[in-house]
């Protein structure tokens, strides 16, 4: 299992390098695109398997990293399995909602 | 939690200043941590105030000085005075070092501390038991049962992967030099008992690999380690026990 974690932390890390630079270039970029234009290129079908790749890959990765932080500092057994419960809860809620607001946006 | 701040019997208070009559024409001001279990107090810091041209250029040479000739209640560690024994490693100058292979012919001003985040037994004594045990925990000898008429052969190359690993003498100046072996040494093995865990993992005789790689596979016994590479830092024989535990990593992870 850690090895699992340790495996999956380096992955997530390097599959975020590419989406993350690809997203920096696109906001660089969004001064210049109207509203509609924003909202075309999030509903189209690319947008949405980046958005949604890149928001779970996103998520996996800060939930094992905040995961290690809490297994570092907190030494109560109890309150750590409860804050990475509570850690992992929010990450999973975190995505919910990103796919939400793509349906949200799509429908619109 | 992990804590940030010293518990208030550890917190160090002002000591004695150890003065020559005269006023040495090559001085050297030496700033040593002092506790005393007996005393019942907090540990102080002491100054002395010393002639360089009285003794050798090492830091051992300063420690054994004010031993025999200053202030003889001063304990420390030290046997071989030429970095084999790793009894005297301690935190000189804000780096973990061992005192007998640190030339110190040039300071002016130094600062001794014993190993940091271990238990003090008396002044820069640290109590290394838990760091022995972890020792232990991972089997350092050969596990072979085979029983050949003489010693077990290996062949050059084979014995080259051990060149940089058994060179370490167990001072443990890389894993008290460990921000996470402060937080967690009571379950991360540290860098010095994981580039032995190393050493006879890559061993072409030992026939225990495959054990001595699952029994590391543990989210605290090895992945505690951040690369942090302090170890590799400080470690005063030059080793480099981040590049053996990134190894074991690999090798577990390729499993």
């Amino acid at each position: 299992m850690a090895i699992f974690h340790w495996k999956i932390q380096r992955i997530s890390a390097i599959l975020l390098v590419p989406i993350t630079i690809y997203v920096i270039f696109y906001l660089l970029k969004i001064g210049n695109l109207s509203y509609t234009d924003v909202t075309n290129d999030i509903s189209s079908f690319p947008g949405i398997i980046l958005i949604s790749f890149m928001a779970l890959v996103l998520f996996i990765h800060s939930s094992l990293g905040i995961e290690t932080i809490l297994e570092d500092y907190i030494h109560d057994v109890k309150i750590q399995s409860l804050l990475v419960s509570l850690s992992k809860f929010i990450h999973v809620i975190l995505f919910l909602i990103t796919l939400i607001s793509l349906i949200i946006i799509k429908g619109n | 939690m992990a804590k940030f701040t010293l518990p208030i019997n550890s917190r160090i208070t002002e000591g004695k200043t150890f003065k020559p009559s005269v006023e040495p024409k090559n001085r050297l001001r030496v700033d040593i941590y002092r506790y005393n279990p007996d005393l019942n107090s907090n540990p102080y810091l002491d100054t002395y105030i010393l002639d360089k041209d009285k003794f050798g250029p090492m830091g051992l040479d300063v420690l054994l000085y004010i031993k025999n000739n200053v202030d003889p209640t001063l304990a420390f560690r030290r046997s071989c005075r030429e970095g084999i024994c790793g009894s005297c490693s301690m935190n000189i100058n804000g780096t973990n070092t061992l005192a007998c292979i640190l030339n110190v012919a040039e300071e002016t001003h130094l600062k001794i501390y014993p190993l940091p985040h271990m238990p003090v037994v008396k002044d820069l004594v640290p109590d290394m038991k838990d760091f022995y045990k972890q020792y232990e925990s991972i089997k350092p000898w050969l596990i072979n049962d085979s029983k050949p008429d003489r010693e077990h052969r290996q062949s050059q190359e084979d014995r080259g992967k051990l060149d940089g690993l058994i060179e370490c003498v167990l001072c443990a100046c890389c894993s008290t030099s460990c921000p996470s072996y402060w937080w967690n040494s009571d379950k991360y093995l540290g860098p010095a008992t994981l580039l032995h865990a190393y050493r006879w993992i890559i061993d072409s005789r030992d026939t225990a690999q495959k054990e001595r790689l699952s029994e590391l596979a543990d989210k605290f016994k090895l992945f505690r380690c951040h690369t942090i590479m302090n170890c590799t830092k400080t470690c005063p024989k030059n080793l480099n026990p981040a590049k053996a535990i990134s190894h074991i990593k690999q090798m577990l992870a390729s499993q």
